[in-house]
């Protein structure tokens, strides 16, 4: 994504506390460089498997 | 260096008979230790040596042995081993005492009697899972107190209260918020991205390149020898350098090492931080540097603030929110005064075939835009529109020049590098015109000269002389008349319009041709000047199809 993009339009999801807490865990243990995609799986295994396990303990 | 060796002088008790007896015992003893270590005993056995003092004349040597050695018992003893008595002492004359062994541990025991394998639990251990975040959590908690009931007045018989009676704290219970995780099913990648980018764009632990994240302490840093040697190389080499190859030729770290990407991103990062030494002028996947002292890449005949602003009529066609690289190719039919300078327009089609800024402020990208047809590839700049100012792609001059003229049609398709492009035209068999040119060697001027080309053109935008004839021998139009484009739409009628009566008549095909003769226009600013003119100068040709017409002596 550019940055002409970002520039132009505002974030219209925002990302909680534990997301960012989760991203910046996930940043700390990475030795190599992260790309957004890879945040992005990251932030999407993580929601699922946190939604995932709120399902199974209900 | 010959040093001779002392015999330690030792003081023998006895007689002096005994004196010399002992000391003639301790010189044997001494010579067959002679290259004995100090402290290491020396043995001769007691029955040996007595056998030789005999021989020698010594009678009784046995016992007197014995008697010497219990008379000095600090220079000499008698160590009894398998039965057999031996006498005992060390060159440097002193009888060697027990040395006690630790066999507590010994490496020989290590291996020959290895320790048992530790148990291991039925069950695998654990393994250490990342830290997790941590989190406030009484942020979001209801404490609420839950007052005790009532007591009822006492109706029971008292009994006997112990001596002292611990207070009753009221109960407590905490209600938790249930933190459930943000559902990220309906959000798209694309606004996932700018979430991202808003929380850790501006956080200072984060460095952040293009699409590239890590923690900033990780990151690599560059001392000032280092960005010296960047910047030295990059003027040597006089254009811009990917930052593959500054890591590679100025840093000396192969592609294949693990530190690579790492590297790499640590040039990305620390130069985009030394903003007066060097300029980020690529793409996400061809990463170019910069620094000051480079030459100009494409034309010097302008400058290239002209051409930003001869081109600023883009700034209003262009839709807001064009996507970069939407569009597989583009088609475009060379203009004059593109090709004269080698570039191209940065207008919505091209904006949605190449790539955008990669990070906030760029002002160019380096493109390269590769020619099959003539095994050649250029290196090219766009710049990127500002706010009063229209984007273009220059550096493409000896492409037009080798092989094509202006109303060629070329294309340009994308690759799967964002940074790097195909160019080509349609080849046809050569064929020669009276094509139009700037004669700049005195005056500059506008001739017509035999031209051979074996590329596709444009019929209307082919600048022949026989459409095209008024404009031999015609000054270009000061820049004081070309900055406006109604003064240059009039001064095209009067070179290459039909004269009727005091009118000049074009169609518009070749209107618009020629007006790009002169600056940049396009279809639709050309057409919005001709259809909107309030002065009355231009108006449609009743008499053709698609045809304008201008009266003279009326300013536009």
């Amino acid at each position: 994504m550019a940055a002409q993009d970002g520039a132009r339009e505002g974030a219209t999801h925002h990302l909680g506390e534990d997301d960012v807490a989760y991203l910046m865990n996930l940043l700390r243990n990475a030795t190599q460089p992260v790309t957004t995609q890879e945040l992005i799986d990251a932030l999407r295994r993580q929601s699922g498997g946190s939604s995932g396990e709120a399902e199974d303990g209900e | 260096m010959v040093m001779q060796r002392e015999r330690p002088a030792q003081e023998l008790s006895g007689t002096k008979r005994e004196q010399a007896f002992a000391s003639s015992l301790l010189n044997l003893l001494l010579a067959r230790g002679m290259f004995m270590s100090t402290s290491a005993p020396i043995r001769i056995s007691v029955a040996s040596l007595a056998g030789y003092l005999e021989s020698q004349g010594e009678k009784d040597a046995a016992d007197r042995i014995v008697a010497a050695a219990a008379a000095n018992p600090a220079i000499l003893s008698v160590e009894q081993i398998d039965g057999e008595a031996y006498l005992v002492t060390t060159r440097g004359g002193r009888a060697p005492s027990a040395a006690t062994v630790d066999a507590r541990h010994t490496f020989a025991a290590r291996f020959l009697t290895p320790l048992p394998k530790p148990d291991r639990p039925a069950t695998p251990r654990a393994r250490p899972r990342p830290q997790e975040p941590v989190i406030d959590a009484m942020a979001g908690m209801q404490i609420a107190e839950v007052e005790a009931p009532a007591v009822e007045p006492a109706t029971i018989t008292p009994e006997p209260e112990p001596a002292e009676e611990a207070p009753v704290a009221p109960a407590r219970t905490i209600t938790t918020q249930a933190a459930a995780p943000a559902d990220m099913t309906d959000v798209d990648d694309v606004n996932l991205a700018l979430a991202i980018r808003e929380r850790l764009g501006g956080d200072p632990r984060v460095a952040n390149f293009g699409e590239h994240w890590l923690m900033e302490d990780r990151v690599p840093r560059f001392s000032r020898g280092d960005l010296r040697r960047l910047r030295d190389y990059m003027q040597e080499k006089e254009q811009p350098i990917t930052d593959e190859d500054l890591v590679q030729d100025v840093l000396a770290v192969r592609p294949g090492s693990p530190d690579f990407a790492l590297v790499r991103f640590a040039v990305n990062y620390r130069l985009s931080n030394e903003h007066r030494e060097f300029e980020f002028v690529g793409t996400g996947n061809q990463r170019f540097w910069s620094t000051s002292g480079l030459p100009q890449i494409g034309t010097t005949r302008r400058k290239l603030n002209e051409i930003g602003t001869d081109y600023r009529f883009l700034l209003d066609e262009v839709p807001a929110g064009v996507a970069p690289r939407t569009r597989e190719s583009v088609d475009h039919t060379l203009t004059f005064y593109e090709f004269a300078h080698g570039l191209l327009p940065y207008d919505a089609e091209m904006q949605a075939l190449f790539s955008g800024p990669v990070v906030p402020g760029q002002k160019s990208a380096v493109l390269t835009f590769e020619c099959p047809q003539s095994f050649t590839t250029y290196l090219v700049e766009l710049r990127f529109p500002t706010p009063n100012r229209g984007g273009f792609v220059l550096g493409l001059d000896d492409f037009y020049a080798e092989n094509l003229v202006a109303g060629a049609v070329l294309s340009i398709q994308r690759t799967e590098n964002d940074g790097h492009y195909r160019v080509e035209y349609i080849p046809e068999s050569a064929r020669s015109e009276e094509l139009l040119e700037l004669d700049e060697r005195r005056a500059p001027r506008y001739v017509f000269r035999p031209t051979t080309f074996a590329c596709g053109v444009e019929g209307d935008d082919l600048l022949t002389e026989a459409r095209f004839g008024g404009l031999a021998n015609e000054k270009p139009l000061d820049d004081k008349a070309r900055r406006r484009p109604e003064a240059v739409v009039a001064a095209t009628f009067e070179r290459i319009g039909e004269k009727r009566d005091a009118n000049f008549s074009a169609e518009f095909r070749t209107l618009l041709a020629g007006v790009n003769i002169e600056r940049p226009m396009s279809e639709t600013l050309l057409r919005s000047l001709l259809e909107n003119d309030d002065t009355g100068a231009f108006s449609r040709d009743p008499d053709a199809a698609d045809s304008y017409t201008y009266v003279p002596g009326t300013s536009p």
